[in-house]
């Protein structure tokens, strides 16, 4: 009797070490069910902190592109859905990447909170860096003020630089490799449309395609490496095919 | 299911809205504050005079994306900016990009507080 009880207690004991240390290397709606949605408290948690990094990294080209504008209003929503109150944090959210995207002078100080923050997994700071860099290429091409920032935030992380370097290297491989190669036909198969459908309706199939496929931030916590790169390839793909079909209708 | 319908509703309008807001705060205030004029007429006036001209969403959105396209003199409907700040220069955005923004600024009062409301 004392032996299964010893037994269910080890048992226990194990479930709250596994579920605590899980905790930590994925983000979960259960890990903030007790977070208080302020802005003070979102822009100090790694959530927020990471935000307001994206921000510096999309403002860096001194515009925000409609890819990029996709790809952030997705991140915003896909960070909001873990934390209680979903639309309140969204727009919270929304006003700290405003804030802090024309802002330079700072971006030492949050890269090292954010590293701080999330000392704790090596994984997740490797799939935040990972994000940020995908996030330069999402235009088609890193400019010299991109890559600045990026190196700001690497070295304020104290990310190791070769893994820096490979991470960089292998989606400007990607990137060179998804040059446009379809068809017009392709391109409309790909969106799932057809070339009767107009442009508002095609709009759509693209947007939805884009939700559905574009690297999100909390889905790659616990995942490994490729997920990122595979969904930045598809997305690539979804836009260069909607591009295609808005160039061919002028 | 009365809820769900109003959510989705809802929420497909402010993802609109959203890109719109998202792109006009990235690209427009670096120039065009939303109250106060500074080297760029501030966005409160460029949206009272155009929808003086263009009350309607349509021909507001249209006219103004496509000035911004293709900036000129002669077609504008704001002499006196360009007076004193000079033509706004061409600045390469896609036709789509713009009719967002453009949409985002016939919907927006800036006067309120609204989404991606900031300091400027």
């Amino acid at each position: 009797m004392g032996n299964i009880i010893l037994l269910a207690l080890l048992g226990a004991v194990f479930y709250y070490v596994f579920k605590s240390y899980s905790k930590y290397e994925k983000y979960s709606k259960e890990a903030f069910k007790d977070f208080t949605i302020s802005h003070d408290a979102l822009k100090r948690s790694e959530l927020g902190l990471f935000v307001s990094l994206c921000a510096k990294v999309a403002k860096a080209d001194g515009r925000v592109d409609a890819l990029e504008a996709e790809l952030i209003s997705n991140m915003l929503k896909d960070i909001s859905s873990v934390f209680p109150e979903a639309q309140k944090t969204k727009d919270i959210l929304k006003d700290i990447f405003n804030e802090e995207k024309d802002r330079t002078d700072n971006i030492e100080h949050i890269a090292h909170a954010l590293s701080q923050a999330t000392k704790r997994s090596k994984a997740m700071q490797h799939q935040f860096m990972q994000f940020l860099i995908q996030l330069a290429f999402a235009d088609g091409e890193v400019t010299k003020s991109e890559e600045k920032i990026l190196t700001i935030i690497a070295e304020a992380m104290q990310f190791d630089p070769t893994a820096y370097h490979t991470i960089f290297e292998q989606f400007e491989k990607m990137m060179q490799n998804a040059s446009p190669k379809q068809s017009i036909e392709d391109a409309y198969k790909l969106l799932g449309v057809s070339q009767q459908d107009d442009m508002t309706t095609i709009k759509k199939a693209y947007r939805k395609l884009v939700r559905q496929y574009h690297p999100d931030i909390i889905k790659s916590q616990g995942k490994s490496d490729d997920y990122i790169k595979e969904a930045t390839v598809k997305t690539q793909e979804i836009n260069q095919a909607y591009e295609m079909i808005k160039k061919a209708r002028g | 299911m009365k809820k769900i319908l109003f959510g989705l509703f809802f929420s497909s309008f402010s993802f609109a809205d959203e890109m719109g807001s998202l792109l006009f705060h990235g690209n427009c205030v670096t120039c065009h504050y939303e109250l106060q004029e500074k080297s760029a007429p501030a966005m409160i006036e460029v949206r009272k005079r155009y929808l003086q001209a263009f009350p309607k969403k349509e021909d507001f959105v249209k006219y103004l994306s496509e000035w911004v396209h293709k900036p000129s003199e002669e077609h504008s409907i704001m002499q006196d900016a360009i007076e004193k700040h000079g033509v706004m220069p061409q600045l390469a955005y896609e036709k789509d990009v713009l009719k967002e923004i453009a949409a985002y600024i016939y919907e927006t009062d800036f006067t309120k507080i609204h989404n991606g409301f900031n300091s400027h």
